[in-house]
C-alpha cells in the first residue's frame, strides 16, 4: 500500500475531496547554484546580467525537479507550489543561491468524484505533463468553477545595481533622483516582461495550452546575498504568478450557476 | 495644490515593451486573487493588466527655527514634496493603464519604503548586536548606551572574532547582524524614500454603452481605487463607480518645547494638540478638495495615517531625534471618491464582516 504525503490542511484536502481531486504526495524540487564572486560586482546602475541569469536557472530547475517527481507519481498536477530562495557566502566570497520549490501532488479520481465531473476530461497539459500552480487547494477549486484551468507557475525576475555615486548631485534637494526611478522601475517591468517572455517561449500562442491571463501576480524585491547595509545597494526583483486557461466549454466542471462571494479576511494587505 | 508636470514620455523602455506586448498576445496579467477575480468579471469587467509606478524622492525637510514661544507650523516644501513623489508614482500608473485602454485600476496599494535610510539600518544592525551579545553574556563596557555610537561596530567585530576563536572555526562568517534579512534593506541615501504603486487595470467587457457612458472620470482618465475585488463587486452592484484615488496630506513641523510639559502638572499639551489637530484638518480638507474636483458626490474607505517621518533621526539620539530636534509628523488622509451609476442599483444586505487588516491597503508601510 502507498502512502500519499500532503502539506494540505483538513478544510483544504475535503475542498480539494469534493472536487475529485486527491492527493498524491508532496512533491519537492532543489537546486544549489554558484553565482559568482561577490567582489567581482560592479556598481553601476543597470542590470547585472550574470546573476539575473544565475537566479533565473536555480529557479526554473528546482521547478523542473519538482515537476518530474510530479510525473512519475502519475499525477494531474500540482497546487500550492511555493519557491523559496536562500542566498549563502560559502568560504567567504563564493555566493551561492538555495533554491527549493515544494508543493502538493493532486491526481483526479474518477472512482470517487461527484457524479456530475466523472466524465469530466484530465487537466494535464497537452504535452500529458501536469499542470502547476501557486494557488491553494480551494483557490485552484474556485478557478475551476469559474471556467479557467491553471497552466503553470509564471514566474520573471532582474538583479540591478545602483550606484551610490548619483546621489552628490541632488545634496540638500527635495526632488526625485530620476537615475533612481529609472531603474527600478525598469527592473520591475523587467521582471514582468521576462515572465510573459519565458511562458510564450514554452506555451505558444496557437497551442491548446497557451494562457490567457496571469492571476495572483506579485512583484517582491529582496537585497541580493552580501549586499545590503554595508555594499552598494544590489536588488533582486522577481515577479510571480500563476498562468490561467479557459477550460474547454463542454467541461462540466463549469458552474452555470451564479458565483458567489464568499467572506475574505485580508491579512496580507 | 496639485502643480505636478506629467511628462507623457514617462514610461521606461520595458514598460512599454510590455505593455505592447500583453496587448499583441491578448494576455491579462493581475495581482487579484482568484476570488477577487471572479468578482471582477462577475461585475461586467476583465482585468487588463497589473500596472506600477515609481518614484524614488530625496525629501531634505529644511527644519526652521522659531522663537521659543512660536508654536509648530506646517512644513510646506516637504508636504509638496511627499505629495509630489506620490502623485508622479500613481501618474505613472495611471500612464500604463492608459496604454493599455483601460476603465479603471482597482487594489490599488501605494507604499513608501522608507528603509533606505542608512541611519535606520544601522540602528538595526546595532539591536541586532545588542541582542546577540547580551545573550552570550558580553560585558558591556560603561558609556555604550548614550555616547558610544560610533565605537559599537568596533566592539562589536572584536566580539565576533572571539566568538568564531572560541568555537574554533577557521573562516570567519559574517555576523549575524550583518546577514540581509528577507525584506530589502539596502541604502540608497539618507533622506531617500521610495514610493511605489501598483494596482490591476480593469475594462468594462461591453465598454460604452446606452445608459453607461464610460467608466473613466472627468477628465477622462482611467479612475484609480485601493477597493479590492470583493468591495469593489459590492460597491457596482449598489449602484456606485468609482472616479478616482483621492488624497490630502500635510507634514508638520512642532518644536521641541512644545512636547513637555511647562510645569510639573497635569496638563493637556495644546500646542501640540493644536499642531495635530490642525495638520489632520489641513489634510482632510485637501482631500475634500480633490474630490469636488472630480464631482463625486462621496468619499468610501478614508483612511488617516500618522507617520512620524524622522529623517532627521540622528545616531548620537540613538533614534528619538525628536526631542532635540523637534517632531515631524505627516497626516496622509486617503480615500477611493464615488458617484452613482446611472442605472442604479440594488441595496445588498449588510454582512457578517470580521475585519482584521489593521493595515488598510493605502496606509503608507515603513516605521
Amino acid at each position: 500500500m502507498t502512502v500519499a504525503l500532503s502539506e494540505l490542511g483538513v478544510t483544504e484536502f475535503l475542498t480539494l475531496a469534493r472536487a475529485g481531486f486527491l492527493p498524491c504526495g508532496l512533491v519537492t524540487g532543489s537546486c544549489v547554484y554558484s553565482a559568482g564572486s561577490q567582489y567581482t560586482w560592479r556598481v553601476h546602475t543597470g542590470e547585472i546580467q550574470t546573476l539575473s541569469t544565475a537566479l533565473r536557472s536555480a529557479r526554473m530547475t528546482a521547478i523542473t525537479r519538482m515537476r518530474e517527481q510530479a510525473i512519475q507519481l502519475g499525477a494531474d498536477g500540482v497546487v500550492d507550489v511555493r519557491l523559496e530562495v536562500e542566498h549563502h557566502l560559502w568560504r567567504g566570497a563564493r555566493q551561492v543561491a538555495k533554491c527549493i520549490a515544494v508543493g502538493t501532488a493532486v491526481t483526479f479520481d474518477r472512482e470517487h468524484a461527484p457524479h456530475a465531473l466523472a466524465r469530466a476530461p484530465s487537466l494535464c497539459l497537452d504535452n500529458g505533463h501536469p499542470f502547476d500552480s501557486d494557488l491553494s487547494g480551494s483557490d485552484f477549486v474556485t478557478l475551476l468553477a469559474a471556467g479557467y484551468r491553471p497552466i503553470t507557475v509564471a514566474m520573471g525576475n532582474c538583479v540591478y545595481g545602483l550606484d551610490p555615486r548619483t546621489l552628490r548631485t541632488y545634496r540638500g534637494k527635495d526632488d526625485e533622483i530620476r537615475e533612481y526611478t529609472t531603474a527600478f522601475f525598469d527592473a520591475r517591468e523587467l521582471a514582468m516582461e521576462r515572465l510573459q517572455e519565458d511562458l510564450f517561449e514554452h506555451y505558444p500562442r496557437d497551442t491548446p495550452d497557451c494562457p490567457t491571463g496571469i492571476v495572483g501576480m506579485t512583484v517582491s524585491e529582496a537585497t541580493y546575498g552580501g549586499s545590503g547595509a554595508s555594499g552598494p545597494p544590489i536588488v533582486e526583483f522577481m515577479a510571480l504568478g500563476t498562468a490561467i486557461a479557459p477550460l474547454a466549454a463542454d467541461d462540466p466542471r463549469r458552474t452555470h450557476t451564479r458565483v458567489k462571494p464568499t467572506m475574505v479576511v485580508p491579512l496580507d494587505r | 495644490m496639485s502643480e505636478a508636470k506629467i511628462d507623457h514620455d514617462d514610461l521606461p523602455v520595458h514598460a512599454k515593451a510590455r505593455l505592447a506586448e500583453m496587448r499583441e498576445r491578448k494576455l491579462f496579467t493581475s495581482d487579484l486573487s482568484v476570488n477577487e477575480f471572479v468578482l471582477v468579471r462577475e461585475a461586467g469587467f476583465d482585468p487588463v493588466g497589473m500596472v506600477m509606478g515609481v518614484s524614488i524622492y530625496q525629501i531634505a525637510p529644511q527644519i526652521p527655527s522659531l522663537r521659543s514661544d512660536e508654536p509648530g507650523r506646517e512644513l510646506v516644501d516637504t508636504t509638496k514634496a511627499l505629495y509630489h513623489a506620490r502623485e508622479l508614482a500613481m501618474n505613472r500608473m495611471e500612464e500604463e493603464a492608459e496604454e493599455l485602454g483601460a476603465d479603471g485600476i482597482i487594489g490599488v496599494r501605494l507604499t513608501v519604503n522608507l528603509s533606505t535610510d542608512p541611519n535606520r539600518v544601522a540602528w538595526k544592525q546595532y539591536r541586532a548586536w545588542s541582542k546577540w551579545s547580551s545573550a552570550l553574556g558580553f560585558r558591556r563596557p560603561m558609556g555604550i548606551n548614550a555616547g558610544y555610537w560610533d565605537g559599537w561596530a568596533q566592539l562589536a567585530a572584536q566580539q565576533w572574532t572571539q566568538y568564531t576563536q572560541q568555537m574554533g572555526w577557521q573562516q570567519v562568517p559574517i555576523p549575524p547582524w550583518q546577514r540581509p534579512t528577507g525584506q530589502a534593506a539596502y541604502q540608497l541615501g539618507t533622506n531617500t524614500a521610495e514610493f511605489i504603486a501598483i494596482g490591476t487595470a480593469i475594462r468594462h467587457r461591453t465598454g460604452w454603452s446606452a445608459t453607461e457612458k464610460h467608466y473613466r472620470n472627468k477628465k477622462g482618465k482611467p479612475f484609480q481605487s485601493d477597493l479590492s475585488g470583493q468591495d469593489f463587486w459590492m460597491l457596482i452592484r449598489t449602484g456606485f463607480r468609482p472616479v478616482g484615488f483621492v488624497m490630502g496630506n500635510c507634514v508638520y513641523y512642532v518644536p521641541p518645547n512644545m512636547l513637555q510639559a511647562p510645569a510639573r502638572s497635569s496638563e493637556e499639551l495644546h500646542w501640540y494638540t493644536h499642531a495635530l489637530y490642525d495638520a489632520r484638518e489641513l489634510a482632510i480638507e485637501r482631500l475634500q478638495d480633490e474630490a469636488e474636483d472630480l464631482d463625486a458626490t462621496g468619499i468610501v474607505g478614508v483612511t488617516i495615517a500618522e507617520e512620524q517621518h524622522s529623517w532627521r533621526t540622528n545616531p548620537w539620539n540613538i533614534g528619538n531625534a525628536a526631542l532635540q530636534t523637534g517632531e515631524v509628523i505627516e497626516l496622509f488622509v486617503i480615500g477611493t471618491a464615488v458617484v452613482p451609476t446611472e442605472s442604479g442599483g440594488e441595496l445588498g444586505k449588510p454582512q457578517l464582516v470580521l475585519s482584521a487588516n489593521d493595515l488598510p491597503p493605502s496606509k503608507v508601510e515603513g516605521e
